[in-house]
């Protein structure tokens, strides 16, 4: 980062120094050592092959889990100081599990759990809870479909929901993990173009998990590429897409073009025989 | 009028029916205009008297507190396990106070009372459920694999110690025994109707009061905390209370199958997943039910009564599959 730390103290949401989180049975770390910052307003796309320690990035940010060394910081106060509920104003996580088919709940309800953590069961909500519901479905395009059952949704849709709700939160960061996964790119264009206009509007940051590489280099500001839970490049979407880390990591031959202001392509061309550099295994390393 | 509001509405009218019937009809023939001079205290009948205030009444009474109890704790058990098979004597509640009953009825023959059974039944209940929490916490967090595995073994092992207990003792007391275990409301009181109400108004308030964290929790533990809960806490307030629940509803009326497992069902059929209206609205439809099936198993067949809980099953069962057919047509 060219900027000290203290000129841009104020600027970001989340700051990981030295972060290591070991899963109690497993032998290496799942994130080891990494310092990163997530500033505010911004949108940052995280990549890396299977087993990088995405999912376990997001579990820290969310307070899930707690690092084994190192500490997580949102807005200069420690995460662990953070109240359950007063996070859940602040921040909002799109996790990857899909809604339970046997959930018998509407659209709408599903979206109001979004307002949990501004709400008690005892009054029913007010005029505001229900405004912002209102506001977070027509933004997702949903609001045609408000009193259908949350199942009777389509894959594309029900992604949306869990958006909507996210954004009922009213949160200061939205946190995804892969959100277009399984999407047809219609759906996954959409994702990224309604989150890039929220991030301008100033009212969000992002921190977006995904594989798809071509609308990420478009619509994030930043890209933080991991590596067996470390950060191995971090940077503008091109830079990072640019080095020979990328190749590297994933254990792979790659074509990376630029597309213009559509961002950059990634195609893969060969999948390397043996691990990459350096030995580690690779879930690669069995083609 | 909402969905909701006519859920509530009928179900309202569905309680006052089952009540007014329960205190009209039994053994005994006593007229509509005796039972409604010995409610309104004016002066009557004193044997009409005496089985309409201290027999029906507590009786009806207990049945609705029976019924809102076993239905809150089912609808707890459901929503932390998201298991459609969880049902208020998972975790060992039922054998536990079966053993604690069967001792106080075998062991100790006629001497206790119906309290002292009550009581050892409570204490049997309780017994199982500490084992079981104690087991499953031992790793840390609340495990609901090793809840649930503890649970069934616990369960296996009192219900040993209760066949023991029943191929060791007089036929009477192992009649005496058989029946408690069936359910009945036949010796329900004032005093354990007033423990049973205390117990399903603090259980009913702090599972209210949980709602909206149960809610997220259907969506998994993790979105759950992602929506605010504080979810350790919200799982163990929430395992405790059914199981106190189980414990108190099984020591005063016996095991009631049915009505735990399968009216939270019924209700979320009917009313959606939204524990704000699952749990009033079927607590109102487990009083009910249980109400009317026991005023099935007192006058079906009278002056001879029937275990309640075989009433609750040979009726509620082909209502429930009638009800889980057109649901997932």
């Amino acid at each position: 980062m060219p900027e000290s730390a203290g000129d841009r103290a104020d600027a970001a949401a989340y700051r990981l120094e030295d972060v290591t989180f070991r899963y109690p049975s497993a032998a290496a770390p799942a994130v080891r050592g990494l310092s990163l910052e997530f500033g505010v307003a911004a949108f940052t796309a995280v990549i890396g092959p299977n087993g990088a320690g995405k999912s376990t990035l997001v579990r820290l940010l969310g307070g899930i889990l707690d690092p084994s060394e190192g500490s997580v910081r949102l807005d200069g106060r420690p995460l662990v100081s953070w109240d359950r509920s007063a996070l859940a104003r602040r921040t909002a996580v799109v996790s990857q599990d899909a809604p339970p088919e046997t959930l018998r709940v509407s659209l709408r309800g599903y979206v109001e759990l979004g307002r949990n953590p501004y709400v008690s069961p005892w009054a029913p909500l007010a005029p505001r809870d229900e405004e912002v519901i209102g506001n977070a479905l027509a933004w997702a395009g949903l609001d045609h479909l408000a009193h259908r059952p949350l199942a009777e949704l389509s894959g594309g849709e029900r992604q949306r929901a869990k958006l909507a709700r996210a954004i009922a939160q009213e949160p200061g960061v939205l946190i995804l993990d892969e959100p277009s996964a399984h999407l047809d790119f219609r759906h996954a264009l959409w994702i990224f173009e309604a989150l890039r206009g929220r991030v301008r509007d100033g009212a969000l940051t992002v921190i977006c998990i995904t594989h798809d590489m071509q609308l990420a280099s478009r619509h994030a500001d930043r890209m933080i590429l991991l590596a067996e839970g470390e950060a191995v490049a971090a940077g503008p979407p091109g830079e990072v897409l640019g080095s020979p880390a990328l190749a590297a990591t994933y254990g792979c031959e790659v074509r990376v073009e630029s597309l213009g202001d559509l961002g950059h392509s990634v195609l893969p061309v060969r999948a390397r025989p043996r691990g990459p550099a350096g030995g580690a295994s690779s879930p690669m390393r069995a083609l | 009028m909402t969905r909701t509001g006519r859920g509530a509405l009928l179900l309202t009218l569905l309680l006052a029916v089952a009540a007014v019937s329960g205190l009209l009809l039994g053994a005994a023939n006593v007229a509509p205009a005796d039972v409604w001079r010995a409610l309104t205290g004016q002066e009557t009948d004193p044997s009409a008297r005496t089985i309409v205030l201290s027999l029906r009444l507590p009786r009806v009474t207990a049945a609705a507190l029976t019924g809102i109890a076993l239905t809150i704790s089912g609808t707890l058990f459901q929503a932390l396990l998201r298991n459609p098979l969880a049902e208020p004597y998972l975790l060992g509640v039922s054998s536990g106070a079966a053993l604690g009953a069967v001792l106080a009825l075998t062991a100790f023959g006629g001497v206790l009372g119906y309290l002292g059974t009550v009581g050892f039944a409570l204490a049997g209940g309780l017994a199982a459920i500490g084992i079981v929490f104690r087991v499953a916490l031992a790793v840390g967090r609340l495990d609901t694999h090793v809840l649930i595995l503890a649970g069934v073994v616990v369960a296996a092992f009192f219900g040993a110690g209760v066949m023991l207990l029943l191929s060791l003792a007089e036929p009477d007391a192992t009649r005496a025994a058989v029946l408690w275990t069936m359910g009945s409301l036949e010796r329900a009181g004032w005093e354990s109707t007033l423990a049973l109400g205390l117990v399903a108004a603090a259980g009913g308030t702090v599972s209210f009061a949980l709602s909206r964290h149960l809610n997220a929790l259907a969506l998994g533990e993790e979105a759950a905390a992602y929506l605010g809960a504080r979810v350790e806490v919200v799982r163990r307030s929430a395992y405790f209370i059914a199981s106190l629940l189980a414990a108190v509803a099984v020591s005063t009326a016996g095991v009631i199958g049915f009505v735990g497992l399968v009216i939270p069902h019924g209700a979320r059929m009917i009313w959606g997943s939204d524990h704000r209206r699952l749990l009033p609205l079927g607590a109102l439809g487990g009083a009910a039910a249980l109400v009317l099936a026991d005023t099935v198993a007192r006058v079906a067949l009278r002056p001879l009564e029937l275990p309640v809980g075989v009433v609750t099953a040979l009726l509620g069962v082909p209502l429930f599959l009638v009800l889980l057919r057109r649901s997932y047509a």
